[in-house]
């Protein structure tokens, strides 16, 4: 038994405090991912509470043979977000793109612009083109769980990802060098 | 710069992020909430069903009360059959 697992039956046997543990562990991913799907900064944790919440009163549901924590944890977040975004059409253009080690002014001002540019490129793309390019590069996961997530081949995924990879390297254009 | 290293530097100021410090708390806050009001309803019923079974009185009231509602629907079913003619013809 993993020690996730553990935590779980735990939970489901009424260790409601146990689930903290949870929420620590997966909070910044899964904001992270809703911060960068819906593109708002600011209500992305209130939909991650949402996340968690609705994760809670799931549980029962929870088949670990079917698919890991995480990728149940993941597709509720996929779903909360899809939902909130439907409801209300977010056209906040987030927060601005920090800019860490910058002596020139210059220099992060051509930057800014070329990250407004990628911002707004993501945004452009197709739904489930950024679901997936946001998992696969922000959140590091595995083709094979994002096919999980959304529910469809790894060969679809990984199509998906080059197209919109393609997308943010036309927005480049004019720079040298490639996306890698 | 190339644009690789501007898609990198991209990547990393977007997977940075700033979690509330009272995040998990606010989480823990609402479960808890559920769970109160899972229990509150749970409690209520089974507080209910708990009050008839040791209680005499509220076993007796109960029956009674089951009692004059049965007596009341058979009085009103008289009624109507007597007041439609049915039986007269």
């Amino acid at each position: 038994m993993t020690e996730e697992t553990g935590i779980i039956r735990a939970v489901l046997e009424g260790d409601t405090e146990s689930f903290r543990l949870l929420v620590q562990r997966y909070q910044k991913p899964i904001i992270r991912m809703i911060a960068n799907l819906i593109n708002d900064r600011h209500t992305c944790e209130d939909i991650a509470q949402e996340v968690f919440l609705a994760a809670y009163k799931k549980l029962p549901t929870f088949d670990s043979a079917r698919s890991s924590f995480s990728t149940w944890l993941f597709t509720i977040a996929r779903n909360k977000s899809i939902n909130a975004m439907k409801k209300r059409r977010v056209s906040s253009t987030g927060n601005p793109p920090e800019n860490p080690d910058f002596s020139e002014p210059a220099d992060s001002l051509i930057r800014d612009e070329l990250f407004a540019k990628l911002d707004r490129a993501l945004q452009s793309l197709h739904p489930g083109h950024k679901r997936a390019l946001i998992m696969a590069e922000f959140e590091n996961l595995p083709y094979e769980q994002i096919a999980q997530i959304e529910g469809v081949r790894i060969g679809t995924i990984k199509s998906r990802i080059n197209r919109a990879k393609q997308r943010l390297r036309s927005a480049l254009d004019g720079i040298d060098g490639d996306i890698q | 710069m190339k644009n690789h290293e501007v898609y990198e530097s991209w990547k990393q100021v977007k997977s940075q992020i700033d979690v509330s410090q009272n995040f998990t708390g606010e989480v823990m806050d609402q479960i808890n909430s559920w769970e109160q009001s899972r229990n509150f309803r749970r409690f209520n019923v089974a507080r209910f069903v708990e009050l008839i079974s040791f209680h005499p009185l509220a076993k007796t009231g109960l029956v009674a009360a089951g009692a004059i509602a049965g007596i009341l629907r058979l009085m009103i079913m008289i009624h109507t059959i007597l007041s439609n003619g049915v039986i007269n013809g």
